[in-house]
């Protein structure tokens, strides 16, 4: 396999042996893929080393056979130069946990390289807002990993469709269920759910919903792993 | 091998960082045949720091005292305290002399990916600190990279809330370089942080 100049972000670097990195990338046609970057570190760090930090849209080419396939060359994507700030950058790492832990590797998806781009302008632009960018990436996340939430009908299409004044528990088996809030468990009003189906997030408490809701959802394809990033907002 | 010594303690030197079997080779020879008394000084030497140096009580740098020679000197300004990542980041600032207060490293960075979080680079000891020493302004030496970064602005929402001024050193073109070489990251946030020419001048 050799594969050339292919659009890409970094997601994760790690040290390997003395002066190489193991690099996680997202790419636009070849999905998640683990590179080895030959002789970038140590005291005659290469130019590409800046390059492969997480953030960074690169033109990368690699080879070999394996899995783990070896860095041929990287230079930046011109004009996509972003830098992520305080809570923004801890919003970005948070996306590169989800796709690090969910994404299996070479699984092309162009949409979710898609998504994922725009998200990262999105946070990297301070002035804009990001929460709903982020909700909506999550859910969207899902939907490509095939695990899209169902959030028009009760109980998976068996049910009624979804009203804007009623108040639904959520199961992530079983979907959405009417409920007359419950003690203890959490409930979302349908509202803050038909927004999400349709991306238009506005009210303090739709997002409050939205967030909620997808962590439960995500929560359970994470199968018990708990990201870090989360405990540093 | 004919010295089932000789093969251990070539084993032993790969353990450094670009040693190599042929390096290490040299090295063990070198020392049995020029330097029996340095060999006898470099064990004796490996074997008391590596059993008594432990970690700064007040600032985590290694030291084999409770705390070490620098949190030790009272001569050093009070009101700074500079945040690094290893002991290695506090050496190499203490041999500029540019700075006079005391220090605080972090052995690590905030890395979420790597499941390194707020525990592991020791917050509640800087917590502790901050809370109790008259620590006016808390200069942040991390890394410019993502991570350090992160690390950065966890810390600096920490000092935000004792009321503590936070600042960060600052980062852009190296000395000596030419703009036609740089990554385009370097000059972006180099752009970003540019300063006022008539301050600079002051
Ligand atoms: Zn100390």
């Amino acid at each position: 396999m050799h594969v050339l100049l292919q659009p890409a972000w970094i997601l994760h670097t790690r040290a390997y042996r003395e002066t190489s990195l193991i690099v996680d990338l997202l790419t636009q046609d070849h999905g998640r893929i683990t590179l080895v970057a030959n002789g970038v570190r140590g005291h005659k760090k290469s130019s590409s080393y800046a390059l492969l930090q997480p953030f960074t849209a690169v033109l990368v080419s690699w080879s070999g056979k394996t899995s783990l396939y070896n860095l041929r060359q990287v230079e930046a994507q011109q004009k996509m130069s972003y830098t992520l700030v305080g809570r923004r950058l801890i919003s970005g790492f948070y996306a590169n946990e989800l796709l690090m832990y969910l994404l299996h590797r070479d699984d092309p998806c162009y949409e979710l390289y898609q998504r994922y781009t725009r998200l990262i302008t999105q946070l990297a632009h301070n002035n804009r807002p990001y929460h709903a960018k982020l909700r909506y990436f999550e859910k969207n996340l899902l939907a490509l990993l095939g695990y899209a939430l169902n959030l028009t009908c009760e109980r998976n299409e068996q049910g009624q469709m979804i009203k804007m004044d009623a108040n639904y528990s959520f199961d992530p088996e079983m979907g959405f269920s009417r409920c007359q809030n419950r003690v203890g468990k959490p409930s979302f009003c349908g509202a803050s759910l038909l927004a999400l189906d349709q991306e238009i997030l506005t009210t303090p408490k739709h997002l409050q919903d939205a967030k909620q809701l997808l962590r439960l959802a995500l929560q359970y394809h994470l199968r018990g792993r708990v990201l870090k990033s989360p405990l540093l907002l | 091998m004919i010295s089932p010594a000789i093969t251990r303690l070539i084993e032993a030197l790969r353990c450094l960082p670009g040693v190599g079997p042929k390096s290490a080779q040299r090295m063990v020879f070198y020392l049995l045949q020029h330097a029996r008394e340095q060999a006898k000084l470099l064990a004796s030497s490996l074997d008391y720091a590596a059993s008594n140096v432990t970690h700064c009580n007040r600032c985590r740098t290694f030291s084999e005292r409770d705390i070490c020679l620098l949190c030790n000197n009272p001569n050093r300004d009070q009101s700074l305290l500079c945040i690094v990542e290893t002991p290695i980041d506090m050496l190499v600032l203490e041999q500029t002399g540019t700075y006079r207060g005391y220090y605080f490293v972090l052995m690590g960075k905030l890395s979420p990916l790597d499941g390194i979080g707020p525990e592991e680079i020791g917050i509640n000891q800087l917590l502790e600190r901050l809370e109790k020493e008259p620590i006016k302004e808390v200069v942040l030496a991390t890394n410019p990279t993502v991570e350090g970064d992160t690390t950065a602005h966890y810390i600096a929402e920490k000092c935000k809330a004792v009321n503590i001024s936070c600042t960060r050193i600052a980062r852009g073109v190296p000395l000596g370089s030419e703009l036609e070489y740089l990554d385009s990251r370097t000059l972006t946030q180099a752009f970003t942080h540019r300063a006022l020419l008539a301050e600079a001048c002051d």
